[in-house]
């Protein structure tokens, strides 16, 4: 978070920790969502879904010092917003295929590392 | 309520992590006497609890069902929430909804990622506009039930008119403007509307009806913009600010004869009251230009300008220049 003091660091790392536990449950969320814009019945609704669902993620991840994810997830929102309307889900994911990637890719790196080894 | 600290706050928004955020950062700044929700259902039934009472409201712009601004507008409809500080939760992408939401009645926003310095400052001026409000509605109750040779009111004073629906406090403009930055600011002319003779009749009338003259000419200003797309306030010492959608624009004269046409019902009790009546000079329209440097607010502030200068044209020694 921009001009946040180090007593407001030290309190938001708690909520830092959750975001990133919660981050799985979002990607699959999302490749759900991937899949009904392809082959469901309603691609619009699907990618209004994953525009919503990128929204909240931009809303929080600079806050939480995650600045790269949030401007991904901008990207995302406005791709599929945008695209949203054309109903064409070939046309969409050929615009928004390399930037969605990036960043589901974004949000697996920020995710801790809970392996043992 | 001593601080802006002490504030009731309800914060509306979909996204858990993001209320979380919000309640640590309330936390640690002391705001103890926040709630949150989740949906605008949930808000709603909360603001129709009558055991409940909230002195700020944050809203989220989007939201699934309902959307905020939606919201923003049942929340103004209601009895009550006037007046209550309404802060909308953006983030760069919503910049487009801004007008919408201060059209529906919203008083400021936030920028989402938060700050925390951004936060306090945006509940600090909430806390400020609450004090004015009780001030005024200290003042109206004032007017209503006691003599009304010592109430406490002032020509400069940014009255909230309750009668006149659809007027937006001017704090209120001017962070609209503010918010639309200096480029997209540019899609609104401003245009200054000062009323001939206002502070004569301040200084010889009761302040109810001092109160009842500015009403009347706000009705008479919605009444002959109403083919236009506009926002209105009134800015104290008797002049009011018109933004108007720059694809319909306005001619200054032809909207001043009209609102002396609209006005001249209202003479004979104008005159009862004061022993004048009140005319209304349009200044010219007003926008920075494309190049400008100009903070979004100056053409409001030049608008002004230009109806009083209007007026004393018109009008030598009938403006507001008169000592209070």
């Amino acid at each position: 978070m921009t001009g946040e003091s180090k007593a407001m660091s030290q309190a938001l790392q708690a909520v830092r920790d959750r975001f990133l536990l919660d981050l799985d449950r979002r990607i699959t969320e999302f490749e759900d969502l991937k899949s009904q814009m392809l082959s469901g019945p309603d691609p619009s609704g699907a990618a209004r879904g994953i525009a919503m669902s990128a929204h909240k993620i931009r809303g929080v991840s600079a806050t939480l010092g995650m600045a790269h994810l949030g401007r991904l997830a901008g990207q995302v929102e406005d791709l599929f917003s945008a695209a949203a309307a054309e109903g064409n889900p070939a046309a969409i994911w050929r615009r928004a295929e390399a930037t969605y990637e990036d960043f589901l890719d974004e949000m697996e790196r920020v995710q801790p590392d809970y392996s043992t080894s | 309520m001593n601080s802006q600290r002490d504030m009731r706050i309800l914060a509306v928004d979909d996204e858990v992590i993001f209320h979380d955020i919000l309640h640590t950062i309330f936390t640690v700044q002391g705001y103890q006497r926040t709630v949150r929700c989740q949906s605008a259902s949930e808000a709603l039934n909360l603001l129709r609890d009558p055991a409940q009472h909230f002195d700020c409201i944050l809203l989220d712009i989007q939201m699934p069902g309902m959307n905020g601004i939606e919201l923003c507008s049942h929340i103004r409809a209601m009895p009550g929430f006037a007046a209550t500080p309404i802060l909308m939760l953006t983030s760069m992408s919503e910049r487009d909804y801004i007008d919408q939401a201060f059209a529906a009645g919203a008083s400021d926003y936030i920028t989402k990622p938060i700050n925390e310095v951004e936060l306090n400052a945006r509940l600090r001026a909430a806390f400020n506009s609450i004090q004015e409000t009780k001030r005024i509605e200290a003042l109206t109750w004032q007017v209503e039930t006691t003599s009304v040779e010592n109430v406490d009111i002032r020509f400069s004073d940014v009255i909230t008119l309750p009668e006149s629906k659809d007027l937006m406090a001017y704090l209120a403009m001017q962070n609209f403007m503010l918010t639309l930055g200096n480029l997209r600011s540019q899609s609104w002319t401003a245009v200054g509307l000062h009323i001939i003779g206002a502070a004569q009749f301040f200084a010889a009338a009761r302040p109810r009806d001092f109160l009842e003259m500015v009403q009347d000419v706000a009705i008479s200003i919605q009444d002959s913009l109403k083919t236009h797309k506009y926002l209105l306030s009134y800015a104290g010492n008797g002049e009011f600010v018109a933004l108007i959608d720059r694809t319909t624009p306005v001619d200054p004269d032809g909207l001043q004869e009209r609102l002396t046409d609209l006005l001249a019902p209202f003479a004979e009790f104008h005159v009862a009251a004061a022993g004048l009546p009140v005319g209304v000079c349009v200044g010219q329209p007003c926008r920075n230009s494309i190049l400008s440097f100009a903070s979004p607010i100056a053409p409001i502030e030049r608008a002004l300008r230009s109806a009083r200068q209007k007026a004393i044209e018109t009008e030598p020694g009938c403006t507001s220049e008169v000592a209070i």
